[in-house]
C-alpha cells in the first residue's frame, strides 16, 4: 500500500488495513524505546499514541506531510520518548529529521491529546452499553437508526435520548476530573 | 429531553455545523457572554475526542496482531489461549454460564443509570408508598413478570423509569410580538416587551398534549382532591442570555390549545410547582379571571371577540387567525382561511411530497406572514406526509358566510375522491387561556360530577406506574401499583367508564402493559390487574393515544 493509500484510508474511515499497513514500522520504534531503557509494553504504548497523534494530524483538512508516513510515526514517538525521559531529567532534546514547523505541530498535538486522555479516563467510569452507543456515534459515525437496532433500543429516539444520558454521565465525571487535576 | 440534555444536543449540533446562520450567531453570541457554557463546549468536544481514543486504540488493537509484527507471535500466544478455552467449555461449563449471568447484572445497572434521572424518583407518591426503599439498587437482579411469589418484589430503578416529552427551543425577538407553534400545535403568543432580560429571549417548551404524553409522563389532573379536565398542559421556561428568566409584572400571555374532540370544557388557568406530585391551583389573577374562550365549528366569527394573536393584522379579526381549513385530492389542494374581507395579499404555497416547501406572499406584513406559516405546521401533518402528495396551490380566503361550500370548489370527481380520503373538511378549533406565569399552565375545569362517589381498589400482579383515564372526560390520575398489595383511586363517580392503564419497563421490549376498561359501580369496585403484554415504545403510544377513540 502506497503511502497516499493509507492516508486515503484513515481519512475515510476504513482504518484497520491502514494502521495493519502501519504497525510494520513498529520494530523499530521498539528498538528505539528498548535502546532509550523503556520496555516492550511501553514501546506498544507510545507505537499507539502515535497512531492517535497521526489520526489526529490527519483529520485536519488542511494537514501538511513533509516526511514520510515512516519517518513521521518515528519522529513522534521520539518526542513522547523525549518527554517521558524528560520528566526523569534523561534526555534534553530529540533531535529529529523533521521541519521546525511540524516538530512544534507534534508537541502542540501531543499537548492537546493530555486534555483528551483525561476525557477518556471519565469515559472509563461508564458502563459497556454506554461506551458502545457513544463510539458507534461519534466515532464510527453509525446513525442512531442503526444504534436502536443493534442495542435493542425500540426508536432511534430512544437511542438519541440514551446517548446524550451517558455523555451528560461523562461529562459530570469529566468535570470532576478537571476539577481535581 | 430534559434541559441538559438538549444543551448536550444543542453543543453538538454546533461542533458538527448543523445550526443555522443565526441559531449559530445566537450561540456564539452565549460563547462570548457566558463562560460556563464556552466551557460546556471545550468539555464537550474533549470528551468527543476521548471518545474516538478510545474506539482508535480498540482499532489499533484489533490490528496488531494481524501485521507482519505479530505472525510469529500468533501460535506462541494462541496455542495456549485455544488450551484454556477447550479446558472452560469442556470441564467447566457451569462456570462459564455463572459469567454470562454475572455479566448480564453487570449490564443492566449500565442501562438503569442511563435511563433513570434523579425526576423519576421525585416522581413518587411518597405518601403513598409502602415501607421500603426506593433507593437505586442497581446491583440486585430484576425479578421476572411472569413470578407469582407473593414475597415482596425485588425493585429495580428501571420499572419505575420514567419517560417525558421532547423540550422544543424557540429563540423570540422581546421587543416585538411574537408567535410560536410546538410540535403538537399549541400556540403561544407573546405581547412586546414580554420578559425580564435581554431582545433575544430563548423559551423551552413542552406539550403534554397527546393522551400517551399524559400517560407515559404520569401527569395527574386534580386540584386540592378534585378532578379536574384538561384541555391540555404545557410546561414553559425562559431564559435570557443562559440564565432563567421571568415574565414582567401583570404580563400575560396567550395559550392556544387545539381542540380535542369531545373536550367541551368551558376552562380556566391553572398552574402546578412541579410535573412531580402535581396539584393543579387555579389562577385567581384578576387579570385573567375569564373562561377558556373556545372556538367552535360554525360559530359566527364576528360574534367572537378578543381572541388571541398580534392584533395588527389587516383584514382579519382575531378570531379568523386561529381558523383554517382545507381539503385535498390526489391532485388538487385548497387552503382556505377564513376572512371578512378578501385581501389583497395573494399566497402561493407549494408541497412537495405532502410537506410545504415554498410559500410565497407578497405581503410584507409580518404578522401575516406568521401566521400563515402557522397554519401551513397544520397542514404539514405526517398523515398528509405519509401520501407522499405534491401541489402548488393557492391560498383562498373566504368569507365567514362561505364556510361549508368547500366541496363545490373542486370537480365531482375529485370531491369523491376527497371524500375517500376523508379530509374534505377540517377547521382548527382551540381552547384558548391567558397565562400570568411560566412553568406548568393547564387549561383546566372542575370536573362536573353529580353522581356518588366511591374508592376503587385495585391490585397488580407485578411493582408498576399506574394511570387511571376517565373514557369521556380528560382526567387523568397517576399512581403505583405495588405487587399483591391492595391500593386506591378515591373519589371515583360511579357509572363511570374509566380505563386503567398498568405499565412499567420490560426487558424484552420496552414496555410490559396492561389495560383494562371497566365501568364502575357501586358494589363491586375490586380490580386485578394481571395480565401484561409486552410493547414497544410506539406501539404503548398509539395504544393509548386511540384508547380514548
Amino acid at each position: 500500500m502506497t503511502q497516499d493509500q493509507i492516508i486515503q484510508q484513515i481519512q475515510s474511515g476504513n482504518r484497520e488495513k491502514a494502521f495493519k499497513e502501519l504497525y510494520n514500522y513498529f520494530p523499530k520504534v521498539e528498538a528505539l524505546i528498548l535502546k532509550s531503557g523503556g520496555s516492550k509494553n511501553n514501546a506498544s504504548d507510545i507505537f499507539q499514541e502515535a497512531l492517535i497523534l497521526l489520526f489526529r494530524k490527519l483529520q485536519k483538512c488542511d494537514f501538511v506531510l513533509t516526511s514520510s508516513l515512516e519517518t513521521y510515526l518515528y519522529s513522534v514517538c521520539r518526542f513522547m520518548c523525549y518527554d517521558q525521559n524528560r520528566a526523569n531529567a534523561k534526555q534534553t532534546d530529540w533531535n529529529v529529521n523533521l521541519e521546525e514547523s511540524e516538530q512544534d505541530e507534534i508537541a502542540s498535538i501531543f499537548q492537546e491529546e493530555e486534555k483528551y486522555k483525561l476525557a477518556e479516563t471519565a469515559l472509563q467510569t461508564l458502563g459497556e452499553k454506554c461506551l458502545e452507543i457513544l463510539k458507534m456515534f461519534y466515532h464510527q459515525g453509525v446513525k442512531m437508526a442503526e444504534i436502536a437496532k443493534k442495542m435493542k433500543l425500540s426508536s432511534a429516539k430512544i437511542a438519541k435520548n440514551q446517548k446524550y444520558k451517558c455523555l451528560e454521565k461523562a461529562k459530570q465525571k469529566f468535570v470532576e476530573l478537571r476539577a481535581t487535576k | 429531553m430534559r434541559r441538559e440534555l438538549e444543551e448536550l444536543a444543542l453543543l453538538d449540533q454546533y461542533i458538527d455545523g448543523l445550526l443555522s446562520v443565526s441559531e449559530k450567531k445566537d450561540f456564539e453570541n452565549r460563547l462570548r457572554k457566558e463562560p460556563n457554557f464556552k466551557q460546556a463546549l471545550e468539555d464537550q468536544i474533549a470528551l468527543r475526542k476521548g471518545i474516538e481514543r478510545k474506539g482508535l486504540k480498540e482499532e489499533i488493537h484489533a490490528t496488531k496482531g494481524k501485521g507482519r509484527f505479530g505472525k510469529r507471535w500468533f501460535w506462541v500466544f494462541t496455542l495456549p489461549l485455544l488450551l484454556i478455552i477447550y479446558y472452560l467449555i469442556g470441564n467447566k461449563s457451569e462456570y462459564v454460564q455463572d459469567k454470562k449471568v454475572h455479566k448480564t447484572e453487570q449490564l443492566q445497572p449500565i442501562l438503569n443509570e442511563t435511563v433513570i434521572d434523579s425526576k423519576s424518583l421525585k416522581g413518587l407518591d411518597t405518601n403513598n408508598l409502602p415501607e421500603r426503599s426506593l433507593k437505586p439498587q442497581t446491583n440486585i437482579p430484576r425479578k421476572k413478570v411472569n413470578d407469582s411469589s407473593n414475597q415482596s418484589p425485588i425493585k429495580t430503578e428501571g420499572q419505575l423509569v420514567q419517560f417525558d416529552v421532547e423540550e422544543q427551543m424557540f429563540w423570540i425577538d422581546n421587543s416585538t410580538s411574537s408567535q410560536i407553534t410546538g410540535k403538537d400545535g399549541v400556540i403561544l403568543t407573546f405581547k412586546p416587551n414580554s420578559f425580564e432580560g435581554g431582545d433575544s429571549i430563548e423559551i423551552r417548551l413542552k406539550e403534554y398534549y397527546k393522551y400517551s404524553d399524559i400517560v407515559m409522563r404520569g401527569l395527574s389532573t386534580t386540584s386540592n382532591g378534585k378532578h379536574i379536565e384538561t384541555g391540555g398542559m404545557i410546561n414553559i421556561q425562559a431564559y435570557s442570555n443562559g440564565e432563567k428568566t421571568t415574565l414582567k409584572p401583570k404580563q400575560s400571555y396567550e395559550i392556544a390549545f387545539p381542540k380535542r374532540a369531545g373536550n367541551n370544557i368551558d376552562g380556566k388557568t391553572f398552574y402546578a410547582d412541579s410535573e412531580d406530585n402535581l396539584n393543579w391551583k387555579i389562577d385567581t389573577n384578576e387579570l385573567i379571571q375569564q373562561p377558556c374562550r373556545t372556538i367552535r365549528k360554525g360559530q359566527n366569527l364576528q360574534e367572537i371577540s378578543g381572541l388571541p394573536g398580534p392584533g395588527s393584522l389587516k383584514g382579519f379579526k382575531p378570531a379568523q387567525k386561529y381558523l383554517m381549513r382545507f381539503a385535498f385530492t390526489s391532485e388538487q389542494a385548497m387552503i382556505f382561511v377564513n376572512a371578512e374581507k378578501y385581501p389583497t395579499a395573494r399566497v402561493t404555497v407549494k408541497i412537495v411530497k405532502g410537506k410545504v416547501s415554498e410559500l410565497k406572499i407578497d405581503s410584507k406584513d409580518r404578522n401575516f406572514k406568521t401566521i400563515l406559516l402557522a397554519y401551513m405546521k397544520e397542514f404539514d401533518k405526517e398523515e398528509i406526509k405519509a401520501r407522499g402528495l405534491s401541489y402548488i396551490t393557492d391560498i383562498w380566503f373566504e368569507d365567514p358566510a362561505g364556510c361549508g361550500n368547500i366541496k363545490q370548489k373542486f370537480s365531482k370527481i375529485d370531491q369523491k375522491t376527497a371524500d375517500q380520503l376523508n379530509q374534505t373538511l377540517r377547521v382548527s378549533e382551540y381552547n384558548i387561556i391567558e397565562s400570568l406565569n411560566l412553568g406548568l399552565v393547564n387549561c383546566d375545569a372542575f370536573a362536573n360530577i353529580n353522581r356518588k362517589l366511591i374508592d376503587l381498589n385495585y391490585m397488580t400482579s407485578v411493582d408498576c406506574k399506574l394511570m387511571l383515564m376517565f373514557k369521556e372526560r380528560d382526567v387523568f390520575l397517576s399512581n403505583y401499583g405495588f405487587a399483591y398489595k391492595e391500593r386506591l383511586f378515591t373519589q371515583i363517580p360511579t357509572d363511570e367508564e374509566i380505563i386503567l392503564v398498568a405499565y412499567r419497563e420490560s426487558e424484552e421490549s420496552d414496555f410490559e402493559v396492561c389495560i383494562q376498561e371497566y365501568k364502575t359501580n357501586r358494589t363491586n369496585n375490586n380490580l386485578t390487574l394481571a395480565h401484561f403484554s409486552k410493547m414497544t415504545t410506539d406501539q404503548f403510544s398509539r395504544t393509548i393515544d386511540s384508547i380514548k377513540d
